[in-house]
């Protein structure tokens, strides 16, 4: 049904000034410097950052509440962020909030390459019927919008990171099946493949030796592109309260608690966005580094 | 033509029946509705007749069958919370948040098309510089955080505009710009990428040659070619705000489907969960059916795949 959705978008490679001649800038930077600091930051943040502070994730005093950033809070203790409405160090929360973000990213997306990729071959590769059937699956999957299946999934479990994973895999696989399904049907007519065949390759060889290193680029620049969706997708699923149990610290559910004390303290849900918006556009500008670098073709794909 | 046509419902139908399954095992999975249903001191008996009234007795297929049949009839069932249908529960709240959707497509689209078309006019040029990086953040904002600082912007600072609810203009534009920011940036690039791939054509650098007009040039000769592709994402940018208004409504306290789903889960109201996961999910497919009718008529290259 999509298919003309990833036809239809073009290499940003292909346009040429709009018939100006003007001298081009030097094309790419070697390396994204900038957006890899801000990733390296992060995951050291998430790793170190519980420790540096002796405070713990869901620890607090009522009497230190909602203590502005770089204050004494109520309970002559020092919280470098401020405190939340029950006194919890939101600097901690953060960090702990941090390894959250991260974990899901790093975990739906691996998720939802496995399941993805493994229905993206199979539908190129096999014949027409099975095709179909995967590919009406794929339609039906993209066709719940994606929060509805994390708050079903959390209506159904018991919520925990585990259904987080799970919402965010179930959410993006579809993109990598319709994107290495079209590469397979492009590569099977290839005369490598023919002669692998030819050969007496099984396809289940032809599969493993012959497309997965040839997709894997397009797979790895999609991967790249998609962890900043997963983590606004984790945010918006905590936002929502259908994430982790309350009480552990999460970004998303740090704005959600915040938003009732916003007229006085402000911090509580600002903090916890600028990290998730700077998290989001390290990632995006790491992976449109990753397409123009290694993947042209993917521009569209997120 | 009429073939393309038939093949495209044919799939467009196996997609919202897939669907009608996925909704139905979703709530039966979700727990046997008996136990929210009886009062906690009623006897086995009861229990029993009650399931054997809701037919939740029978085997899995039947049950579907029923379900199907029932929801072909526009019945799924009594609202648990609300205690009248569920279709009813839902058509009350449809209305708000297509009002707020169309609002927001129009703005996005109004926003998106002359900024993308006027970017890779000047490629590299300021604007163009300014437009990707606004794209960049406007693709990484968090809705919730977004729309939690306008109001604490708009709203509790400065006092001009209303915290939530949905009366008067005024209480539109905070939910509005929210659902921009979240929905703009994919039609903003690609209207801008396809716009770089027509202006490098033939075509364009003849009408150049002729001495047509940079205005027409833009509009007329590269837009319309790359107004394809525009109109393709922008159906999908409609859709998405669907899935959108989840989030947004809840921010803004707004009375549509998408703060109904969330509290009808909440409340374990399963029939109106049923009703709204199935609504979405239909819009979106019959508005991607739509959406490639559309497309193949506007492009014969299209129709014989």
């Amino acid at each position: 049904m999509n298919d003309l959705t990833n036809a239809v978008s073009p290499p940003e490679q292909a346009g040429r000034p709009g018939g100006r001649i003007r001298s081009r800038r030097p094309v790419r930077r070697v390396l994204p410097w900038l957006p890899m600091a801000g990733v390296a930051l992060l995951t050291v943040f998430a790793v170190v950052g519980p420790w540096l502070i002796p405070y713990g994730e869901s620890q607090g005093s009522l009497q230190g509440r909602l203590a502005p950033p770089f204050r004494t809070g109520g309970d002559g203790a020092f919280h470098l962020l401020g405190t939340d409405q029950l006194g919890r160090d939101i600097f901690v929360r953060l960090a702990y909030g941090a390894r959250v973000s991260l974990l899901v990213g790093v975990v739906g997306v691996a998720l939802a390459c496995l399941i993805g990729t493994a229905v993206g071959l199979l539908a190129g590769i096999l014949n027409k019927s099975v095709d179909a059937v995967l590919m009406r699956g794929t339609d039906v999957a993209l066709s719940i919008p994606g929060l509805l299946i994390a708050i079903l999934l959390a209506s159904i479990f018991t919520p925990s990171i585990v259904t987080v994973f799970v919402s965010v895999g179930l959410l993006l696989w579809p993109t990598y099946a319709r994107l290495i399904r079209g590469e397979v049907l492009v590569l099977k007519n290839s005369d490598f493949v023919a002669l692998a065949r030819v050969a007496g390759c099984s396809t289940w060889k032809i599969i493993v030796r012959h497309l997965l290193p040839n997709v894997l680029p397009s797979i790895i620049v999609l991967a790249t592109l998609q962890i900043g969706a997963a983590v606004v997708l984790e945010a918006s699923i905590s936002f929502l309260g259908v994430g982790l149990p309350p009480n552990k610290a999460s970004w998303g559910s740090m704005i959600d608690q915040g938003r009732q004390y916003m007229s006085t303290s402000w911090w509580l849900t600002a903090i916890p966005g600028l990290f998730i918006f700077l998290a989001v556009m390290s990632f995006n500008a790491l992976g449109d580094w990753a397409r123009v670098r290694f993947d042209p073709r993917l521009e569209g794909h997120r | 033509m009429l073939k393309f046509i038939l093949v495209k419902l044919t799939q467009a139908l196996v997609s919202v029946f897939g669907a009608s399954i996925i909704v139905f095992l979703l709530a039966r999975a979700s727990g046997d509705p008996v136990n929210l249903m009886v009062s906690a001191n009623a006897t086995t008996e009861e229990i029993e007749s009650l399931r054997a009234t809701l037919g939740l007795d029978r085997s899995l297929l039947e049950q579907y069958l029923t379900f199907l049949s029932n929801a072909l009839r526009g019945d799924f069932g009594q609202s648990i919370h609300y205690h009248r249908p569920a279709v009813d529960v839902v058509m009350s709240s449809v209305g708000a948040t297509l009002m707020l959707g169309s609002i927001a497509f129009l703005v996005t689209v109004l926003l998106a098309v002359p900024a993308g078309v006027y970017a890779a006019a000047r490629r590299d040029g300021r604007f163009d510089r300014c437009v990707r990086g606004l794209a960049a953040a406007a693709q990484a904002l968090p809705s919730p955080w977004v729309g939690t600082l306008l109001i604490l912007l708009f709203s509790v600072t400065l006092g001009v505009l209303p915290t939530s609810g949905s009366q008067g203009w005024q209480s539109f534009i905070l939910p509005v710009t929210t659902l921009v920011i979240f929905a703009i940036a994919g039609l903003l690039r690609l209207t801008r990428s396809s716009m770089l791939e027509t202006l490098g054509t033939e075509y364009v650098r003849f009408a150049r040659v002729k001495g047509v007009s940079e205005r027409a040039v833009l509009w007329r000769h590269a837009f319309r070619n790359a107004s394809l592709s525009v109109l393709t994402l922008g159906a999908l940018v409609l859709l998405s705000m669907l899935s959108g208004s989840i989030i947004v409504e809840t921010v803004f306290g707004w009375p549509g489907i998408g703060r109904a789903v969330v509290q009808a889960v909440n409340q374990r109201d399963f029939p109106v969960v049923q009703v709204i996961v199935l609504f979405m999910s239909v819009a979106y497919i019959m508005g991607n059916f739509v959406v490639d009718v559309l497309y193949a008529c506007l492009n014969p290259r299209i129709r014989s795949a």
